[in-house]
C-alpha cells in the first residue's frame, strides 16, 4: 500500500493540538523533575494516558462532518485505517523522541546538575536510559486499545459502552501492576506476553471493524 | 438496456424508531443524470449516504459499480465522487491541500480544470476553507468532485448557496462530464428548475419511500396539469389515466394526472367544459406527488414503481 502524503498530512494536522500541548508539558516535566525517573513514575504514566486519549479522540471523531468528508474522498477503509495508524505512530514519535533524547543525550542530567545541583546527577543518565522505552511501551499498549474503543463505538449497532469499561479496566490493571515493587522474572515475562497479545488483537480487530464503522 | 451503475434491493435505514428510508428498490443505468427529489427529511440524504457506504442499511443492500456499498474496494472507491450536504473539510485546510487530497485518490484528477474553476471564482490556492463564504465552500467541494472525473457522482444539494452563474456552470460541467465520460450522476436537490435542465431521470422520495422513478422525457409526455372550475366535481377517469393529486387554489381546482401513451384524447373527453389541460414540468410533477391533496388522500400512500 502506497503512502498517501496528503491524507497523512491531514490526519497529522488533526492531532496537532494534542502534540503541541503534550510536547512542552512532557519536556518541561522531564527537564525539571528532581527525582530519578523510573518506569513507575505516575505523572509520566498519566501523561502517556492523556496523550493517548487525545490522539485517539482526534483521529476517531466519526460523528464530525470533517470525517464524513475525509471518508468520501475515494480512499478505501483499509487505506484510511493504515494512514491513521501511521499518523498515530508519527504523532507519538513527535512527542516521545525529544523527551527520550533529552534523557539519552544528557540534557536532563546537565540541567539537574547546573540548575538544581542534584545529588543524583552522576547516576541519572545511566539509571534513566531504559525508562523512555517503557513510556513507548505504554503508548503501544494504550493507543491500539483506544483506537479500537473509538472504532467500536462507531459501529452500526450502538450500545457498545462495555468496550469503554474494558478499556478503563485495562488502565486500572496497568496502574496496579505499576505499583508493584518487585516482580519475579516469570511474572514480567507473562505481562509482556499478554501485552503483546493485546496489542496484536486490538490492532487486527480494529482494522476489521474499521471497515464497518459508520460515519455520520 | 445498459448495465446498472447503481442498484438497491429493499434498501432501508432506521434511526431508532424512525424509518428514514424504507425498502427502496432502484436501478440507475450508466450515463444518466438522475434528479433525486423529496421534501426535507424525506430520506434523500440517507439514501446517498447509504450508497457511498457511510451508513449501514437496516434492511436490504446496495451496489455501486457492482460492488457492495459497505465494502467498496480501493479501485471502486476511487471512482465515486461524493459531495455531502453537510460534510465539510476541516476549516484550517487550504484549497491546495484539498486538491492534493483528492488528486491522490483519483487517478483521473483534472488539475487544470480544478485550477481553472478556482480562478474563475477568484479563489487562491492558499485560501483556508474556513474563511470562505457558503457559496464558495460549495463551489470548492463541487469542483473537487468534478475534477476527480469519477464514474459515479453522488451529490447532495450541490447548488445550494451558489449564485445563478455558478449554478449554471456547475450543472453544465456535470452534464458534460456525464455525457463525455459515460459517468452517472445522482443529484439530490430542492432547486428543481436547474436540475430539470440537465437531468435524464427523476426519482421522488417521500417519507422514506421511492414514490416515482421515471425518465423526464416520459413524464413530459404523460403528465398533465388540468385546471377545473373549483365548483366542478372531480371527473371520473378511466383506467389509462392515473390521478396523481389535486389541490383547490382560489377559484380553480388543479388536478395532476398521468396518462398512458395514446390516452390524452380520453383525458380531454372526460373533462367538463371550461377545463384546460397543460403539460406538466418536473416541479409540477413533484408537487403533485408530494403535496397532500385536497380530497384528503395522502399522496405517499400510492406507490408508483417505475
Amino acid at each position: 500500500m502506497k503512502i498517501k502524503m496528503p491524507l497523512l498530512a491531514i490526519l497529522l494536522r488533526q492531532t496537532l493540538p494534542a502534540s503541541l500541548i503534550a510536547l512542552p508539558v512532557g519536556c518541561l516535566y522531564v527537564m525539571f523533575t528532581r527525582n530519578v525517573l523510573n518506569w513507575q513514575n505516575p505523572w509520566m504514566a498519566l501523561f502517556v494516558l492523556a496523550h493517548s486519549i487525545a490522539i485517539a479522540s482526534s483521529l476517531g471523531r466519526f460523528g464530525s462532518p470533517n470525517f464524513a468528508f475525509l471518508y468520501t474522498r475515494g480512499y478505501s477503509r483499509d487505506e484510511l485505517w493504515a494512514h491513521k495508524m501511521l499518523g498515530t505512530a508519527l504523532c507519538v514519535l513527535m512527542v516521545w523522541s525529544p523527551i527520550a533524547l533529552m534523557l539519552w543525550l544528557g540534557v536532563r542530567s546537565a540541567v539537574q546538575d547546573k540548575m538544581f545541583v542534584s545529588p543524583y546527577f552522576p547516576i541519572m543518565m545511566t539509571r534513566e536510559a531504559p525508562v523512555p522505552w517503557f513510556w513507548l511501551g505504554g503508548y503501544a499498549i494504550l493507543l491500539p486499545l483506544f483506537h479500537y474503543v473509538w472504532i467500536r463505538r462507531a459501529q452500526p449497532l450502538r450500545g457498545e459502552n462495555g468496550i469503554v469499561l474494558l478499556a478503563v479496566g485495562v488502565v486500572i490493571v496497568i496502574g496496579i501492576l505499576m505499583s508493584f515493587r518487585w516482580h519475579p522474572r516469570w511474572f514480567r515475562a507473562l505481562v509482556y506476553t499478554l501485552s503483546a497479545v493485546m496489542i496484536i488483537t486490538t490492532l487486527v480487530a480494529g482494522r476489521m471493524l474499521h471497515r464497518d464503522l459508520e460515519v455520520h | 438496456m445498459s448495465e446498472a451503475a447503481i442498484r438497491t434491493e429493499g434498501l432501508g435505514r432506521d434511526y431508532g424508531r424512525h424509518h428514514a428510508l424504507e425498502s427502496v428498490n432502484l436501478a440507475i443505468e450508466r450515463g444518466r443524470v438522475v434528479a433525486l427529489l423529496g421534501p426535507h427529511g424525506a430520506g434523500t440524504t440517507t439514501f446517498l449516504r447509504l450508497l457511498v457506504g457511510l451508513l449501514e442499511p437496516t434492511n436490504g443492500r446496495s451496489w455501486v459499480l457492482e460492488s457492495p456499498s459497505r465494502a467498496l474496494p480501493e479501485q471502486i472507491a476511487a471512482k465515486i465522487g461524493y459531495m455531502g450536504d453537510a460534510d465539510e473539510p476541516p476549516p484550517w485546510s487550504t484549497i491546495k491541500q484539498l486538491m492534493c487530497l483528492q488528486a491522490e485518490s483519483s487517478a483521473e484528477f483534472d488539475r487544470a480544470f480544478f485550477e481553472r474553476s478556482m480562478t474563475a471564482r477568484e479563489l487562491a490556492p492558499a485560501s483556508r476553507y474556513g474563511s470562505l463564504s457558503k457559496g464558495q465552500k460549495k463551489w470548492v467541494r463541487a469542483a473537487l468532485v468534478l475534477a476527480g472525473r469519477p464514474e459515479i457522482m453522488l451529490m447532495d444539494e450541490p447548488a445550494e448557496g451558489l449564485d445563478p452563474s455558478a449554478r449554471q456552470s456547475l450543472y453544465d460541467e456535470l452534464r458534460d462530464h456525464v455525457t463525455e465520460g459515460e459517468a452517472t450522476a445522482v443529484v439530490a436537490t430542492h432547486v428543481i428548475g436547474d436540475i430539470e435542465r440537465i437531468a435524464d431521470d427523476a426519482a421522488v422520495i417521500d417519507h422514506g419511500r421511492v414514490i416515482a422513478h421515471a425518465a423526464l422525457e416520459d413524464l413530459r409526455e404523460q403528465v398533465r396539469e388540468v385546471q377545473l372550475p373549483a365548483d366542478e366535481q372531480m371527473p371520473e377517469f378511466g383506467d389509462s389515466i392515473e390521478l396523481l393529486g389535486s389541490r383547490v387554489a382560489s377559484d380553480t381546482r388543479l388536478v395532476w394526472v398521468r396518462c398512458a401513451i395514446g390516452s390524452l384524447s380520453e383525458l380531454e373527453q372526460s373533462l367538463p367544459a371550461g377545463s384546460t389541460v397543460r403539460s406538466a414540468n418536473l416541479e409540477t410533477f413533484y408537487l403533485a406527488l408530494t403535496q397532500h391533496n385536497s380530497n384528503g388522500r395522502d399522496n405517499d400512500a400510492k406507490e408508483k414503481p417505475k
